[in-house]
């Protein structure tokens, strides 16, 4: 792990000068920053985290860092480089440490097409995996925040990572990014969950990070086999309804999720096909918290 | 598995899952997926493999109980669509 007793001065001058270099799931991850609240992100979210060495092949070298020149001075702003790219117009410097986050999953959903990358959370109970495809305001982080604090393996908030070779999906544990009223629903639920700071105004809204669970981070190689597939969709005042959804619209839903399924064209169908044949589909409407719990446990 | 994966690399490339009710179909040219069902699917398939019209006529007219003057409109009105998302050229 990052030496937890690595303190905050030498994380962010490691950042500025070699780099910070740990280890999520299956990627293998270097950054650097000259920016203090990267630094304390990074200390605060990322310090049980398998450090690597330098001699570890790294599948993503990111830099977080301020913008030069007098932008320094008048309304600073933060970059997010990788592999000398710049995917991201530059962002208020306030927002660096969400910005690291976004441009992680960036790097993944670009990078990593040895796996279907489905737009999802992907948790887990007594071995079974359960997906919750999601478009933002539909809920999967939220619900996934709250099923993690109550016993299940947080294996993504984000992405899941299906392989194409043996249907598995992989465990990438990072922060839970919460935004807006979840962040207080979460907090209101789960009182000994640690949070971030709140990230005010950014284009998602105000967002804030939920830390994962040392036993995810511990898990974080161990993969899941995928048992329900279950579409969230977040509607005020309406009725709880968990529906059994067939097969063949399931996997239309899917298609909609998956980010890099054209790229692996009908290998990304196929495991798309394989995966909704061998989990139990469910569309699944509600409208707070309690009951979106009740429906999902009543399937474990 | 309950389904059926019928691969048809002929003029275009697609692939197919069948459930019972409905069949989802994949074109790797376009990228596109496409939810029919599965009788559908089926007629999709032989037109593909170059049955006659009449044979397809006789295969809706069978499977909806319909005439034949009305199997062939349905039929016309397939071509269109299947045409028009590309399935068929």
């Amino acid at each position: 792990m990052l030496d937890p007793v690595d303190s905050l001065k030498k994380i962010n001058k490691d950042l500025k000068h070699s780099g910070v270099r740990f280890k999520t799931g299956p990627f293998n991850i270097a950054v650097t920053s000259n920016i203090p609240s990267v630094a304390k992100h990074i200390h605060h979210f990322y310090r049980h985290y398998q450090k690597i060495t330098k001699a570890d092949f790294v599948d993503f070298h990111v830099e977080v860092n301020s913008v030069g020149g007098y932008r320094r001075f008048y309304k600073p702003q933060v970059t997010f480089v990788f592999d000398g790219y710049e995917p991201f117009i530059p962002l208020p410097i306030e927002q660096a440490p969400a910005m690291f986050e976004w441009g992680l999953n960036w790097c993944v959903a670009n990078v990593a097409h040895q796996y279907l990358i489905i737009h999802s959370a992907i948790i887990e109970k007594d071995g079974r995996g359960l997906i919750l495809p999601g478009t933002p305001g539909s809920g999967k982080s939220t619900l996934c925040a709250a099923l993690v604090n109550q016993g299940w393996r947080l294996l993504s908030d984000e992405m899941a990572l299906l392989s194409i070779t043996d249907g598995l999906v992989y465990p990438a544990p990072r922060p839970v990014s919460l935004k807006n009223k979840s962040i207080q629903i979460i907090k209101q639920f789960a009182p000994n969950a640690i949070f971030g700071d709140v990230v005010m105004d950014t284009l998602k809204g105000d967002i804030s990070h939920m830390v994962a669970a040392k036993e995810a981070i511990v898990e974080q190689e161990v993969p899941v086999k995928p048992a329900l597939l279950v579409f969230p969709h977040y509607q005020e005042n309406s009725k709880k309804q968990l529906i059994v959804q067939k097969k063949s619209r399931a996997l239309m839903a899917l298609g909609e999720h998956a980010f890099n399924f054209n790229v692996l064209g009908d290998a990304g169908f196929d495991c798309m096909a394989n995966l909704v044949e061998q989990v139990d589909c469910y569309d699944f409407t509600y409208s707070d918290l309690e009951s979106a719990l009740s429906g999902i446990n009543s399937l474990v | 598995m309950s389904f059926n994966v019928v691969n048809i690399l002929v003029a275009n490339k697609l692939k197919i899952y069948q459930w019972q009710e409905e069949s989802v179909i994949y074109n790797s040219e376009s990228g596109d997926m496409h939810l029919l069902l599965s009788f559908q699917a089926e007629l999709l398939i032989l037109i593909l493999n170059g049955i006659s019209k009449a044979q397809l006529i006789k295969k809706i007219s069978e499977n909806y109980q319909v005439d034949k003057e009305e199997s062939e409109v349905f039929l016309d009105n397939l071509y269109l669509e299947y045409q028009k998302i590309n399935l068929i050229d």
